[in-house]
């Protein structure tokens, strides 16, 4: 099952990787030194951000570097503009809705 | 590393306000009542399908929109905090014709819920100041969604960080 990047991205740790990696790549262990929590935890967090996509593992011989993966944070960005362009729409629909009805009747002993 | 704009310092992902020509029950009616509300909210030129709508919190309001094409795209409203007149919350999240609960039905990374929190602020006596904030929520896909007041609590909110990581992603990739 691939996993659901909202719910991979919505915590503060794996935020917190994700900004250490753009623009560069990074050892595991530049990224495990980052955290006081332990190794395995962090290794974790990272599978996840394998898992959907958002981080690559790349072998160098021994060696292990951990790159964000942009397109992929760019695909998820983009939902909110879509959302927004939607809400947009649906508000303007509720002006024009506002816009036609009756007005409220007025007070007969002023007119 | 380039300076970049902060993102609001909300916590919220999408802000959206407008000034409406309608005082607030007025404007809070046009949520609260069904006919209202489907009278604006389908797409315009097709007739908008009410399967169920309960205006209180824990209740639902489901619906379909036709398409172009012919076909139904499904969504729904679960409604979590709801205070007259200034105040409704839900969960949006599209769905199918049983009310389910399912993923966009169209390409693109889309969260399983959407946290919507409007809020009605009476700018004199015949306008309204409109406030919507949305944030995706993490909840994940085989949870079961059961509604009740408490819910808001159960579900993390993102702590929408997405646009400056974008930004900072853009900065970067434009020094290389």
């Amino acid at each position: 099952m691939r996993r659901d990047v909202f719910q991979a991205i919505a915590d503060p740790t794996r935020r917190k990787i994700l900004t250490l990696l753009l623009g560069q790549t990074l050892h595991l262990n530049a990224v495990v030194e980052q955290f006081a929590i332990s190794r395995p935890a962090v290794s974790k967090h990272i599978k996840i951000l394998t898992e959907c996509g958002l981080v690559n593992i790349v072998q160098k011989g021994r060696e292990r570097y951990c790159e964000a993966q942009p397109g992929r944070l760019r695909e998820v960005a983009s939902w909110l503009e879509q959302y927004r362009q939607h809400w947009e729409q649906k508000l303007d629909s509720l002006e024009h809705y506002l816009a036609q009805l009756p007005p409220p009747p007025t007070d007969d002993a002023n007119s | 590393m380039n300076p970049f704009t902060p993102s609001p310092p909300t916590a919220e992902e999408l802000l959206i306000t407008r000034t409406l020509n309608a005082p607030r029950p007025v404007v809070f009616r046009a949520f609260a009542e069904r006919e209202r509300l489907a009278a604006w909210w389908g797409p315009k030129g097709f007739p908008l399908e009410v399967r169920h709508f309960d205006f209180r919190p824990g209740g639902r309001f489901h619906y379909g929109m036709h398409l172009p094409d012919g076909s139904i795209m499904w969504g729904k409203f679960d409604y979590l905090e709801i205070e007259e007149p200034q105040k409704i919350g839900f969960i949006n999240s599209f769905s199918d014709e049983a009310g389910g609960t399912t993923r966009a039905p169209f390409e693109g990374t889309w969260p399983l819920e959407m946290l919507n929190e409007f809020t009605l602020a009476e700018a004199g006596d015949t306008q309204t100041l409109l406030t919507l904030r949305v944030k995706a929520l993490n909840a994940s896909p085989d949870e079961q969604a059961t509604f009740n007041e408490g819910v808001a609590d159960m579900r993390e909110g993102f702590n929408g960080t997405i646009d400056s990581l974008v930004e900072l992603l853009e900065k970067a990739a434009s020094n290389h």
